[in-house]
This record gives C-alpha cells, structure tokens and sequence, in this order.
C-alpha cells in the first residue's frame, strides 16, 4: 500500500483528494497545516505528497524546501497544489524543489490520472 | 527675373546704345542728350563684359565651363583699366583709347576716367571671385564691392556738389561721366544681390534685429550726409557763413539727424526684442509650469535646459547641469535594472527617426542625484528644423511610482480576489464531478449535476483570462523565448480536440522552429482550436497548417464552421468583443479569448489575421519569428533527423 500525504487547510479539498483516491491503492494521511504536514511526512515517508500552497504555520512552499533538504524525506515526489497561476508563482515553486504544479480548481479525475503516472514513474 | 540678372540686362542694353553712340557717331547718344560728359567706349565695353559675367554667374555658382567663362569675361573687363592705369601711373602711349577713336580724334575726352578704372579693376574680380568664401565666412568679391561702389559714389556726389576733383579722384584729366557711376552702381548693387544670403548680405536679408538696422540705416545715413554737405557748400558758395562755420554747422546737423535716426532705429528694435523677450518667456514659463519633467538638449544630447519639474524629480539644478551630456546625468535602467546605452535611449532613437517614441509598461527608471530610483515613464522627440534637420530633443519624463503602487495593488487584489473564488469553485467542480461519476440518479439530478459542473469550468476559465487581461495591461506579462518545434506544438495542442473532432494537421514545412514561448504558444493554439470547434458542425473537419517563409512562421487554423461578417472582423480582437449574432450568444465564451490571444503572439513578436466568409468558415493565421538557420550546411541534418523521426 502506498502512502499519499495532502497538506490543505481546507477540509473540503482534503475530503476531495481522500474521495477521489478512495478504493485505490493507496493509505491517505491528512495535515491541515504546514507543521503538521511536515512532521507526518518525516513519520510514515510518504511517496507522494500534495501540498498547497497557502496554509497556516508554515507554507507549503517552506514546507517543500525542508522536505528537499532533508535527505530522508528528500526522495518523496512533491506535487504543488495552489490557485495561484501566475509566472512567478510556477517559479517560486520549481524553485522551492517541487515535482509538479496543479492548479486549483482541478478536475480529481484529472488528479487521479496525474497521481498514478508519478506512481508508476516511480515503480518503474 | 533675380536682382542681378536685371542689373546685368538693363546694363547691357544701356551700353550697347551708348556703343551704338560712338560707332555711327552720335553725340547725343554719347552723352545722354548732353547731360553729361561722353562715357568712352572702352568703358563701354568692359561694362558689357562685366554684365555679361554676372549674366552668367545670377543666381547660383557656376561650374565646369561657365566658371572658366565667368572668369575670362571678368578678366577682359579689367584689361582696357589695367592699360589706362599703367598709362596714367607709367606713362604708356594711350593706345587702346586712340585706336577705338581713330574715327574721331578730336572727340576727346573719349578715354576712360582713373577712378573707372580703378573701380573696373575692383568689380571685374569681384564677378570672377563672386563664390569664394574663406573659412570665417569672408567674401572678398563683397569687401571688394562695396569698395568699389565709392569710386562711382564719389563721382555722383562730385557732380551734385560741382566738385570737379572728386570725380577725377586721385588725377587724370577725364571725370567719370554720369551714367559710368550709374551703370557702376547698378552692376555692384547685382553683384551684392546675386547671393543673398552669403557673407555680409545675409545680414542685409535676415529679417532679425541686425538686417533692420542695416536696411534702415545705411540708405538714411548716407542721404543725410550727402544732403548736409550739399547744404553746407551751397551756403558757403553764396557766402551766408565762411568755412569754419560750415564745418561746425555740418557736425551739429549731421550729429543731430544721425542721433534721430539712430533714436528711431532703436525704438523698433527695442520693440522686436521686447517681442522676442516675451516669447522667450512665454516659452520658459510655459515649461516651468508643465508637471512632468522636461529636458530639451542639443542634437548631440547636451543639456540646453531642464525644468523645474525634473530638477525636482533629478535633484539637479539647471545651472549644474547645462551643457553637460544627458544620458550621464540622467541615468534610466531597464526593467532589469541595468543602465540603458546610449543607443537604447528613447531621446536617441526619437533623434534619429525623427518620431515621437514613448516608453511601455512600468519598465524603466531614473537614478535620482542621490542613486535613489524612481519608476517613469518615458515620451521623447527629436526638435526639428526648417529643413527637418535635427536640431535637438526634447524628452518629458514621468514620475509613475504612485501608479505603480495602485497598480501593483489592482493586481495583488485581483490575485487575491481569483484565489479566493478558486478555492469555493474547486470544490464545486470537484464535488460536482465525483457524483456524476459515483451517483445513479435520475435524469433531473444527473442534469444538474452536469450544469453545476459546466458552470464551474466556465467559470475557472473567465477567472484565468481575467488574471491574463490584467497581467497583459499592467505590462508584467513575460514571455520565455526559446526554439519551438512547431510540428511538436501543433500536435500536442490538437490531441485533446481529437478524441471528439476530425483534426488534420497539415505541415507545408516540417522542420520548422520557431522562436517562441511553449506555454503561451500552447495557449494559442489551444485558443484559436477550440473557437473553430465551437463555432462549426461538429462532423466538419478542422484544419492546422504550418508554412514558413521570409523569417517567419505561418500557422493557420481553419473552420468550416458560420463564419463572421465584415463587422465582426474588424472588431474581432477587441476586449470583450462578442457578435451580437444569436448563434454566438447562445455559444459560452468571455470574448476575451482572442484579446488575450493577439497579446500573447505580440509579446513573441509574432501577430495574427483573421478571414471569414459568413457560412463558409474562419481562417485563423498567425506568424511568430523563425529560428535562423545556420547557413546551408545544416538543411541536410534536419533533413536526416526527421527521417530518422518516422
């Protein structure tokens, strides 16, 4: 069973993401801040963790860059999961380490498909 | 007819009688009916000469030929002078004299006067010397003139006081004849108006203060002296006062007609420089009172003047920075903050096209006098001239901080404004969409279903075009050039429109790059696919083209779908722009899509066209630039890889 982690202060988009994945293959943790995030990643070393951007405590952008400096952490795959769309803001992103970008609103089909092509990425 | 020209006809005519005069020996042809004394023919003919040099020099600078003319008709005008000269100074037989006068000895006085002479021996070079200038601007044809003009002055004047002496000048036994200083004073007054704006003359034809001083005071002061002296001998002559009473009574009345006159002179040019004065201060207060700041320099980029406004905005006061070059006291930067060159500069640019430039965005910015930087916005042109020569610029510069701040807040408000719309519509579409996938509901409930979930993708996509409008209008939108394969670009933007659609792709060049940012190319083509397929039947096919050509790439996306009017056409690519047409009303769309479109292929320095036949279909072409291909040598290689591709 793969462990995927969602990181988003508001509990209807951790209840979409845990909805949409649900009878999947997947454990899903929830945090619904950035310390929280950080603490459950560095616990049960998800594979995958979707992280939004704007939350309380620390930002999901803080919260990428430790998860990259750490060398034990440094191995999960770090989608970003934000409204915001601009430039800057996809750079600030790939800056602070992150996998991947999906913006807000999204299609969970369309998150699903994009969660099992990182996953099978990674088996492969 | 010029001036000189009229000078050097009416002269000619007047000679040839005179000639005729002496040849079929007329006296009274000769002497003008008597008045005066004969002029002699060799005067006659180095007259003729003269006039017929100045003929051929009117108006403007001969060359080749007509200048070897010029100077060999000159030249022999001076001959029958030099001779008489050598024959008064060294005593040589009077030849040239005797021998036009064979047919009448005894008509002596027929020989040429010394003062004509000598006059003929300062204005015959003068018409050969007519467009020697030295480099201060000299002209010794004008020096040599108007001192030739006093020899002929000196006669007149003789005449009218009855001053023998005068007329013979420095000796000889013949006075110049009347109509000789006539003729002298016409030829010298054509030769100065044959070139009217050189050397001393274009003070004479300037309208400013020096050409209405000249113009005023020289005719009335030379009338002035002359009738004053004239007054002055007709008294001694009749013996009303003696001579040092002449003398004195002739400076007081010179003195005091000559102070009148200057008096009069004066006043209007007191009242021209007032004029001036205050159209120079009109024009100083005028800047003063302009709130941007302005800088006029010369046309190569000193500072003539700055105005109070940048002196404010600069931190420099004129007088420090008069003269000085303006691209180094007034220091701009880029939007990347590095110092614009010299030929970077609007002011430069404007100077040399001749157009008014004006900066975009909020791009640029000044260096205050303290390295502080402002945000401005920059407008310069170039001062042109009578004859659109560059005399100088003028650039107005504006303190654009305060808009800046407003607009740096519109755009935070706006961001925070569309994330905090996402955030609800995330869950709408979302949830919307699980339950059409999870729920077995009736047909009412599955329809709703369905509309909530269209609504909110309808909605996501107006708030992402609004985000891209107000990006596109505060100038912060940035494209990240790179090379594009066009064929990849096309086919992965078309992928998603064909599960449901016949897309064909036709590339007329398939190696073609383009120099491009692949986001928003993507965003094009994306755009303009997705107008083709709503706007047309849905089993008609849709068709993507790719050309090159010149430089440039040519992609076109083509419907065969309603089509558009002329009026539809011409406002296609205006913000918020929607026909009115029912068909299109009832299609969703922000009419935003091909503002932000256009936009988009303006900042890759590409554009786009559109042609349409109503119930025909739409053509779509846009061009962006073509990567440059490295010479002939590497047609071959891309030839090979796209084989090795398929």
């Amino acid at each position: 069973m793969k462990k995927l982690l969602i990181a988003d202060d508001e509990e209807g988009v951790r209840a979409l993401v845990r909805m949409t994945l649900e009878g999947g293959n997947y454990q899903i943790l929830e945090a619904s801040n950035g310390e929280d995030a950080l603490n459950l990643a560095r616990a049960e070393h998800p594979e995958l963790i979707l992280l939004d951007v704007e939350m309380p405590r620390k930002s999901g952008l803080d919260v990428c860059r430790s998860l990259k400096a750490d060398t034990a952490t440094a191995g999960a795959t770090v989608v970003m999961l934000t409204a915001r769309t601009q430039d800057a803001d996809v750079a600030a992103g790939e800056l602070a380490g992150a996998d991947g970008y999906f913006t807000k609103p999204f299609s969970p089909f369309a998150l699903m498909r994009k969660v099992e092509e990182i996953m099978e990425a990674e088996a492969s | 007819m010029s001036p000189a020209a009229a000078a050097a006809v009416t002269g000619g005519i007047a000679l040839v009688v005179l000639l005729g005069g002496w040849i079929l020996d007329i006296p009274s042809l000769r002497t003008v009916f008597g008045v005066s004394n004969a002029m002699a023919p060799s005067t006659a003919i180095a007259f003729l000469l003269c006039a017929a040099g100045l003929w051929m020099a009117r108006s403007r600078p001969p060359s080749g030929g007509r200048r070897a003319a010029v100077s060999v008709l000159a030249g022999l005008a001076t001959v029958p002078a030099a001779l008489k000269l050598g024959e008064f100074v060294l005593g040589w037989p009077p030849l040239f004299d005797l021998t036009l006068n064979a047919r009448d000895p005894g008509a002596f006085p027929g020989e040429m006067a010394v003062p004509t002479a000598l006059a003929f021996l300062l204005l015959g070079p003068a018409i050969a010397l007519l467009d020697v200038e030295t480099k201060r601007g000299w002209r010794p044809a004008q020096t040599m003139t108007l001192l030739g003009m006093t020899l002929p002055l000196l006669g007149v004047v003789g005449r009218i006081y009855g001053v023998p002496a005068a007329q013979r000048f420095v000796g000889g036994t013949v006075v110049m004849a009347l109509h000789t200083s006539l003729v002298f004073l016409l030829l010298a007054g054509g030769i100065m108006r044959s070139r009217p704006s050189a050397g001393v003359m274009r003070m004479f034809t300037d309208g400013g203060k020096a050409g209405t001083l000249l113009r005023y005071l020289v005719p009335s002061m030379a009338l002035v002296a002359i009738v004053a002296g004239w007054l002055r001998l007709l008294g001694q002559r009749a013996g009303w006062y003696d001579v040092e009473f002449g003398a004195t009574a002739f400076v007081v009345f010179t003195v005091a007609l000559l102070t009148a006159l200057v008096l009069r002179v004066a006043r209007k040019l007191y009242r021209l420089e007032l004029d001036q004065r205050k159209a120079t201060e009109l024009q100083r207060s005028v800047l003063a009172s302009i709130g941007d700041a302005v800088a006029i320099t010369d046309a190569r980029g000193r500072i003539v003047s700055v105005n109070p406004a940048l002196e404010a905005l600069g931190g420099w006061s004129e007088g420090e920075v008069r003269g000085r070059d303006y691209e180094e006291v007034f220091v701009l930067l880029d939007g990347a903050g590095a110092r614009i060159p010299r030929d970077g500069r609007l002011l430069q640019r404007a100077m040399v096209s001749g157009q008014v430039v004006t900066s975009r965005g909020y791009e640029t910015s000044l260096v205050r006098r303290g390295g502080e930087v402002v945000p401005v916005s920059v407008t310069a042109s170039a001062i042109l001239g009578r004859d659109r020569e560059v005399m100088g610029g003028v650039e107005v510069i504006r303190d654009v901080s305060h808009q800046r701040e407003v607009d740096q807040l519109k755009s935070s408000l706006i961001s925070t404004v569309s994330h905090e719309l996402r955030t609800p519509l995330t869950m709408i579409q979302g949830f919307s969409e699980i339950l059409l996938a999870k729920v077995e509901g009736d047909e009412d409930t599955m329809f709703a279903l369905q509309q909530i979930n269209g609504s909110s993708e309808r909605l996501s996509r107006l708030i992402a075009d609004l985000l891209s409008v107000s990006r596109i209008e505060s100038g912060r939108l940035e494209a990240r050039i790179e090379p594009v394969s066009l064929e990849t670009a096309v086919r992965e933007a078309t992928h998603p429109f064909a599960a449901d659609r016949d897309v064909r792709v036709v590339l007329e060049d398939h190696g073609a790059v383009a120099l491009a940012d692949r986001d928003k190319l993507f965003q094009v083509l994306t755009n303009l696919l997705s107008n083709a397929v709503k706007y047309s039947d849905p089993h008609t096919p849709v068709t993507v083209r790719v050309a090159a050509g010149h430089g440039m790439a040519e992609v076109s996306v083509e419907d065969q779908g309603m089509g558009m009017t002329e009026e539809d056409l011409a406002r296609l690519f205006q913000k918020f722009f929607r026909s009115d047409r029912t068909e299109v009303h009832t299609t969703p769309g922000t009419g935003l899509g091909l503002y932000i479109t256009k936009n988009l292929l303006e900042l890759q320095g590409g554009s786009i066209r559109a042609a349409s036949t109503p119930g025909r279909g739409t053509t779509m072409t846009f061009t962006l630039p073509l990567e440059q291909r490295v010479g002939p040598g590497s047609v071959p290689e891309a030839k090979g890889s796209a084989q090795v591709g398929r």
